[in-house]
């Protein structure tokens, strides 16, 4: 195929749907504007947020809501779960939130049907509040893709979505054993390996996925405990938390450069669920 | 790395601790005005049962309890079966929801806010004393001036009616004598513009 026709397809890929209201412009972008028949193609949905304002994680935090979407896509084809990257800490006064400022992108991996031929065009509703410290405005935005059959090509977006798909925190369940204690009004979290090539974990830092577990206030952050190979931290439990926490999800990320240790170059989920 | 933990445990029940309003114990004073400059105090009610309701008119959460009437229904209601129903802002001005108490008065009549009472919270510290956190955040006081409710209006903000009524299922309780089955749980909402 000629670079100006895929340069022309690319460009009509999702041009036509950004959409601005709720302090962002939101539109869906492709790694490709072809897909072939029963394969995946790697999108994601962008979102620009004004300057001053953010969005929310899964876990939104004391305030706010989940940013969170529908799918409208023709018959056959599938769209995984909206991507989560790691969020940061927005705090006001004695509240604090989970969420997004700047530009964030949400991937999503498509499939498309076994008799995929022509063009498709795949819709969706993206619904967010995006807050500043003084105010909150509700966001929603119809996006839209259009996807040839055909060979896969490249488009330039392919970078920042790949990019974008290796800070999607990854599940590390297989390399390490999260477990949860309760002592009076605090959780002990305690991380041990399942075998010794698991990456260290000293001075990491963990986002609760979890509503409701683990006042947003709170800053988790793991220390190595001498002798055993394992780290731990110990937090308040939630105000909201049920009689006992029967599950925790954790998002853990690394405090970044010029920390003692690397920690993980990419953010990793565990999970721990009460066993009876 | 012991000393980290004994920071964090120190902390932690600094924060436990500096909770003024608790379910259970006597609900925190306060004295604020209304739109129309009167004060208003707890000790004004003595032997009613008090509702206090947080609100930011421009927080989208609230504006599904108005504009589908779910907020007003709810305030007639129980006005009319004596209790004290007080709605109160702590938005600092300049904030989202922050009007002067004109305006407030204004904006509560559009609303069609059928509350006995609006308080200017102005620089909140009536918010603060009871932890408000969110708008919509609902608080039930008892007639013997104990906290008994701190928490949402419903348990799904998409929509009122079909929502468990966990506030209004609350104060029915009070109101018949019987235990309150949800006394806590965290509100939604937008966080209060201290």
């Amino acid at each position: 195929m000629c670079r100006l026709r895929i340069l022309a397809l690319c460009l009509s890929v999702g041009a036509a749907s950004a959409a601005e209201n709720g302090r962002a412009r939101v539109d869906w972008i492709s790694e490709s504007p072809t897909c072939e028949a029963g394969k995946s193609l790697h999108t994601a949905v962008r979102m620009a947020i004004n300057p001053g304002w953010h969005t929310y994680w899964v876990n939104p935090g004391d305030a706010g809501m989940k940013t969170s979407i529908e799918w409208k896509l023709p018959a056959g084809w599938v769209a995984d779960s909206l991507g989560y990257p790691a969020p940061e800490r927005f705090s006001t006064g004695d509240l604090a939130s989970f969420g997004y400022k700047g530009t964030v992108l949400f991937p999503v991996t498509l499939t498309a049907p076994p008799d995929f031929a022509g063009t498709a065009r795949l819709e969706a509703t993206l619904s967010w509040l995006a807050c500043s410290d003084g105010a909150c405005i509700p966001g929603e935005a119809e996006i839209s893709i259009e996807i040839q059959a055909g060979p896969f090509s490249l488009c330039s977006d392919a970078g920042i979505i790949s990019d974008a798909r290796e800070q999607i925190p990854v599940d590390r369940n297989g390399d390490f054993k999260l477990e949860v204690s309760e002592q009076a009004k605090l959780l002990v979290l305690k991380i041990s390996p399942r075998h010794p090539k698991a990456p260290e974990l000293a001075q990491t830092f963990a986002f609760p996925a979890s509503p409701d577990a683990i006042p947003p206030t709170a800053e988790i952050r793991f220390g190595g405990v001498p002798d055993t190979g394992s780290w731990k931290a110990t937090v308040p439990k939630s105000e909201y938390a049920t009689a006992s926490i029967r599950e925790l999800e954790l998002v853990l990320v690394s405090p970044g450069p010029g920390a003692a240790t690397k920690g993980v170059d990419r953010p990793i989920s565990l999970v721990w669920r009460k066993s009876h | 790395m012991k000393s980290i933990i004994h920071a964090t445990i120190a902390g932690a029940f600094g924060l436990i601790a500096a909770h003024a309003a608790e379910i259970g114990k006597p609900a925190p004073e306060f004295s604020e005005k209304n739109t129309s400059g009167e004060t208003v105090s707890l000790t004004d009610f003595k032997g009613k049962v008090i509702v206090l309701e947080w609100v930011n008119y421009g927080c989208p959460f609230v504006k599904k309890h108005y504009s589908t009437g779910n907020l007003p229904k709810l305030q007639e209601t129980y006005t009319g079966k004596e209790v004290v129903w007080l709605t109160i802002s702590s938005a600092a001005e300049g904030k989202q929801g922050y009007y002067d108490s004109a305006k407030m008065a204004e904006v509560s009549k559009e609303q069609e806010n059928k509350a006995s009472h609006t308080l200017m919270d102005t620089d909140g510290t009536m918010g603060k004393a009871y932890d408000a956190k969110v708008t919509p955040h609902m608080f039930i006081i008892n007639k013997d001036g104990v906290l008994v409710y701190d928490g949402a209006i419903d348990s799904d903000p998409k929509d009122p009616a079909t929502a468990d009524k966990l506030f209004a299922n609350a104060l029915d309780a009070v109101l018949a004598g019987t235990a309150v089955e949800k006394p806590k749980n965290k509100p939604y909402g937008c966080g209060v513009k201290y």
